[in-house]
Order: C-alpha cells, then sequence, then structure tokens
C-alpha cells in the first residue's frame, strides 16, 4: 500500500469512526383538535365558534412556522369559553404538565391581590409602603414614599436588576429578602419612572404576607384556584416563606386558560364572583406608559390598544392573551429559560399569531 | 413551596483525586524499586476537538463546534507495566441548528495502569484498567439561561493498549479504553428553582450531588485513541488523535461524541532506558 493509499485509509477510518449525532427538531406537528376529558372543559371548534378555519389554519401554520417561536411548546385558543384549538408542538404530555410561565406569574398575583384586597387589606393604594410597614423602611429614607400603586405598576424607583434580583434572592437566599430589596440604591424617585423589575411585584407579596399572615399562595389556594379547578400547581417561595410575586408559578396550559377566561368574564366564574369586578377592570386598564411604544400596563397586565386586548406576558413566551371584543383568549407556553434576544418570544413577536387568531373570529 | 438545593462543598472529590494521585505515586516508586528505575514521564498538550453534544433533557438538537483542551500527564514506565496518571480540562463552544450557542467545560481526572501481556516482535499488547473521574458541565445559555445542565461521570474499566515500535524512532499506537462501571451524576427532569448558577462552585458541587451507580446499558462510554510518539534525545513528540463517545440515558438522554487531535511534549524525567 502506497504512503496515499495509507493516509485515504486513514481519514476514511476516521470518518466513519468520528460520525454525527443525530439532529431533532424541537417540535413536531401535532393535532390541534382538543380532546374531551374530565377537567370542566366544554369542547368545541372553530368551526362551531363561528371562526374562519382558513385564518385558523394559517395560525397553525404560523405557530409551527420553523423560523418563529421555535421555543413554543403549546397553543390554546377558548372561544365563548369553550377549548376550540389546542396543540402540542414538542409532546402532547405537556398538557399534564404544569409549565414554569415566568412573569405570567405577575398576573396571577394581581387577581390575588384584588382578592387580598376584597378582603379588607390594603383599601387605599396609594398608601406608602412604609407607614404599612414601617420597622422595614427605618433605614431607607429615600424609598418612603413608595405606595402600593408604584409597586403595581413598576415604579417603585428600586434600581435591582431582573437577572440580580433572581441570582441574588435563591443564591444568597437572604433571611430578609424585603430588608435585602430596600438596601438598593434607586434609579429615580419613587413613582416616577416606569422601570419592569421582579422586585417591585416581590414586595408586593412580601407585604400580602407580613400583612395578612397570609402568603400570595395560600390566598390563591383559598379564594381562587379551587373556584376556577386548578388543582395541580407549584407556586416557589423566598427564603422568607413569601410567595415571588414576580415568577414561579407552574400551571397546566389548560388552567391557563382558565385563568385568561375568568379574566375575560369579569372575574366570574360559573355566575360566582371569585375576583372583584372593579379590580379587573382598574388592574387591565391603562395605568402607565412602557418602554414599548404600542404597549401599556395596568396592575401586572399589558394591554394591548391595537386589539383592544390584555394579556399576561412571561419571558421566553408564555402568554394569556385576552380579546375581550371577539370573547377570545389564546394561550401560548414556551420553554421558560431562554435568551429572548435569540431564541424567546417576546410580545410583538408573538402580536402576528394573535392578530391573526383574532382576525379568524368575526 | 422552595426546593433550594444546599450546596456544600465537595471534599469527597478532592479527596479522591488526591487519594489517586498518592497512590499512584507511592505504586510508581515501589515499581521503581523492584524493578528498576526506568522512567518517570511528565507531558504537557494542547488538544483541539470537533465536539458534538446531544442534551435532550433541554432539547433534541444536535449542538456541535470546536473546542480546545489542555493534557497535564505523569506517568511512570516499567519493563512490563506502565502507571500514569492525567489532567484534562478542555472546553468548546457549540451551536445548535439555529446557530444559537452554549459551552460544555470538561474537567477530567484519569488514573490508567496497564502491563504488558503479549510481545511479539516489535508489537505489544498491554492490558489493564482506567479509572475516570470526567463532569461535562453544559451551559447551554440560549436555551436555559437558569440552570445547569451536566453528566458527571465517574468510571472504571479496562483498557487495552497495542502498540508497535518498530518505525525508526517512532511508536505507533492504538489505545481503547472502555470505563463503563462507576457513578454519575445529573440533573433531576424537573427543577423548580429559577437561578442556580451564579458561582463557579457550583459547576463542582451540583454534578457530583446525589450520584448514582450506573453501568451497561444506561451508561456506555468508550475512548478510541491512534496515536504516534516520535523519540528524541530525553523527551518525545505525540501526535494522537482520540474518539471519545460518552452517553447516559436517564433521566433523558445525554450523549457526547468528540473527535479530538491532541499534540503533546513528553519530558523524561530520570535516565533513560
Amino acid at each position: 500500500m502506497n504512503p496515499s493509499a495509507r493516509i485515504s485509509v486513514v481519514i476514511s477510518l476516521i470518518s466513519i469512526l468520528s460520525g454525527c449525532l443525530l439532529d431533532d427538531s424541537f417540535r413536531h406537528r401535532n393535532t390541534y383538535v382538543p380532546e374531551q376529558l374530565e377537567d370542566g372543559w366544554e369542547i368545541s371548534s372553530p368551526m362551531a365558534e363561528g371562526m374562519d378555519e382558513t385564518l385558523m389554519a394559517e395560525a397553525y401554520e404560523l405557530f409551527y412556522d420553523e423560523a418563529r417561536y421555535y421555543n413554543a411548546l403549546a397553543l390554546l385558543v377558548v372561544r365563548n369559553g369553550k377549548l376550540v384549538f389546542e396543540t402540542y408542538s414538542r409532546s402532547p404530555e405537556d398538557r399534564e404538565c404544569p409549565h414554569h410561565v415566568q412573569s405570567v406569574t405577575k398576573s396571577v398575583s394581581s387577581l390575588v391581590f384584588g382578592i387580598v384586597r376584597e378582603a379588607g387589606y390594603f383599601p387605599d393604594l396609594d398608601t406608602t409602603c412604609a407607614s404599612i410597614l414601617p420597622e422595614k423602611f427605618s433605614g431607607s429614607p429615600d424609598k418612603s414614599g413608595i405606595t402600593l400603586r408604584h409597586l403595581l405598576t413598576m415604579r417603585s424607583g428600586i434600581a435591582f436588576d431582573n437577572d440580580d434580583f433572581s441570582v441574588e434572592l435563591h443564591i444568597k437566599a437572604p433571611s430578609d429578602p424585603v430588608a435585602y430589596i430596600l438596601d438598593k440604591p434607586m434609579y429615580a424617585g419613587p413613582g416616577e419612572k416606569y422601570y419592569y423589575r421582579d422586585c417591585d411585584p416581590h414586595l408586593l407579596s412580601a407585604f400580602v404576607h407580613h400583612v395578612t399572615g397570609q402568603t400570595l399562595e395560600q390566598w390563591a389556594v383559598l379564594h381562587l384556584f379551587p373556584e376556577i379547578g386548578i388543582t395541580d400547581y407549584v407556586w416557589l417561595e423566598d427564603p422568607a416563606g413569601s410567595t415571588t410575586g414576580a415568577y414561579g408559578i407552574y400551571l397546566k396550559p389548560r388552567d391557563l386558560a382558565r385563568v385568561g377566561q375568568l379574566v375575560l368574564q369579569g372575574g366570574t366564574w360559573h355566575g360566582v364572583e371569585v375576583i372583584p369586578s372593579g379590580w379587573i377592570k382598574d388592574s387591565t386598564a391603562f395605568q402607565t406608559e412602557t418602554d414599548l411604544s404600542d404597549y401599556y400596563y395596568g396592575y401586572y397586565w399589558w394591554t394591548v390598544p391595537e386589539l383592544g386586548a390584555v394579556t399576561a406576558w412571561g419571558h421566553g413566551g408564555n402568554f394569556i392573551f385576552i380579546v375581550p371584543a371577539t370573547n377570545l383568549v389564546i394561550v401560548m407556553v414556551s420553554l421558560p429559560d431562554v435568551d429572548d434576544d435569540t431564541v424567546g418570544t417576546i410580545l410583538p413577536e408573538f402580536i402576528p399569531l394573535a392578530r391573526l387568531i383574532n382576525e379568524a373570529c368575526p | 413551596m422552595t426546593k433550594r438545593y444546599p450546596v456544600r462543598s465537595a471534599p469527597l472529590w478532592l479527596i479522591i483525586i488526591f487519594m489517586v494521585f498518592t497512590q499512584a505515586g507511592a505504586a510508581a516508586e515501589r515499581a521503581a524499586s523492584e524493578e528498576g528505575f526506568n522512567g518517570h514521564h511528565f507531558s504537557y498538550g494542547i488538544s483541539l476537538c470537533h465536539d458534538q453534544a446531544r442534551e435532550d433533557l433541554l432539547v433534541p438538537f444536535r449542538w456541535a463546534g470546536v473546542g480546545v483542551g489542555i493534557p497535564v500527564a505523569w506517568s511512570f514506565v516499567g519493563e512490563t507495566w506502565t502507571l500514569g496518571t492525567e489532567l484534562r480540562l478542555a472546553v468548546s463552544y457549540l451551536e445548535e441548528r439555529y446557530g444559537n450557542g452554549g459551552f460544555i467545560a470538561t474537567p477530567e481526572f484519569l488514573f490508567e495502569c496497564s502491563g504488558r501481556i503479549w510481545e511479539r516482535g516489535p508489537l505489544d499488547f498491554e492490558l489493564g484498567a482506567v479509572l475516570r473521574f470526567r463532569i461535562n458541565d453544559e451551559e447551554l445559555f440560549s436555551w436555559d439561561d437558569a440552570h445547569l445542565y451536566y453528566l458527571a461521570s465517574h468510571m472504571i474499566g479496562p483498557e487495552a493498549v497495542l502498540e508497535w515500535d518498530r518505525l525508526n524512532k517512532s511508536i505507533l499506537y492504538l489505545r481503547l479504553g472502555l470505563p463503563f462501571i462507576g457513578f454519575v451524576g445529573r440533573p433531576e427532569e424537573k427543577r423548580f428553582v429559577k437561578q442556580e448558577l451564579g458561582s463557579v462552585g457550583v459547576y463542582f458541587t451540583e454534578p457530583n450531588r446525589n450520584l448514582e451507580f450506573a453501568t451497561l446499558p444506561d451508561y456506555t462510554s468508550f475512548e478510541l485513541a491512534i496515536g504516534i510518539t516520535r523519540l528524541l534525545r530525553r523527551s518525545a513528540l505525540k501526535l494522537e488523535y482520540v474518539l471519545d463517545y460518552e452517553r447516559y440515558s436517564e433521566p433523558i438522554p445525554f450523549t457526547r461524541l468528540t473527535n479530538s487531535m491532541m499534540f503533546s511534549h513528553d519530558i523524561r524525567l530520570g535516565r533513560q532506558k
């Protein structure tokens, strides 16, 4: 065997041995026809609910477009209170799995806070937090002007970056998270500027815990989840035992749709007022401008004036999108811990899909 | 509910490394006294690799890219047997089908022992064992910037070496290691902690928490090396191609296939044979 032949043999051998691991797609096309389960959801079809089948087929194609939403796990559509479209792009088993929906938690926190207020706590949103828990603010005079409304609209002024917040809350595990948050500097005076921060809803959650003696999760377990049929969930807590108000709730896709339907119905479920309708109205109305020009913020709910919609929005591409005019709820669940700049879906990217589904509703 | 992981120091890991080092050294000294001083070797080098990995626990993608490694080794070559330890530190940058990136860092420590069992002319055949401590730390930040993915595998298994030293001042060799029995560490399928990164220590402590016994068929691994050693006056140059495969199927599979070329300089300590 001459030298070049030997080299060829060696190269061939190496090529064969090196091989390649098989690649796979994150998503596979599955049916969008919901399955009838004993979970309280009435099943229907887009056509039966007067939706344009062609546009819904386009929505299906858009959802599975390889160039978009590629960390998406599920898309559900509820029309007229009936589940008409349900597809799981990675695995049908995701239907039974509670998913971390990131900042959708804030919107659920908002609903629970409405229940807490209805029970008589925190009647005035312009009450300063320092007057509620003076001992926590004694060392933070620059934060003494922060009100509950500032916390609800991301305007506390506390400079605590979201990534740092989650790392420090769970890695450093301060024994008193409220004091730890209040020890941070201010980027602006209380109420002066919108700045989307996890620390604001977390402070609100901690105040609920301190003042009422019950966590947000306990309030939800007593007054929200059983009322609308949510039984399987996870909700994280901070080192002091307060429910994480900004993130940390894990819900099944169909249960996210229940939350959306509850809001669509003004807080009423099967004729029972679960959330005060006034709170639903206030929390989903314009309260402040945001750093996104086309979208505004209520009390932990985003508003989309273009479609007359309101939405919960969680990192990665988690949405409970509600359009009252067309009696429509859209839920999208996505892998939650992705980099939003590269993989995740942000609200402006989700809007084309939501718009298409909304257009299917005459 | 909060399920915060207690972060523990990992003295066991360091103790094991220390013990292996000291035991290897002691064994080498015994070998030296019994069989004559045949040669301590110290080598260092660099390896370049093409790396592929699938972490199905997160996404079923093939992540592929290139990496670089630094191997540092000590060995003792006796008349009929060889002892060696090697520390390898490697890191690869990988991308998936959409071009999003991630890193795999691989600290690895090996202890090898082999003895000549067959010799015919220029051919030597050695059989022994390899003990390997390895951590695959996967930082797949595009798809999960809150959790560490990993496979820690601390394995032992047989190793075979075939040498052909008829070439002029060069030794051609083929080595096959099959570490397949030992302990592995993997993340849980569902983790309820949003952020577990944040300190360097977590890259060692997390993979070594809750190690579980594993062997075939759940765990499979082999390392095939083909190399040539060019002997110089008091040192040697080595060029080696390594094919390294590792797979563990629980709770959801992790697979890795690495092709690397290693260039190293072997310094002979003490006098030559």
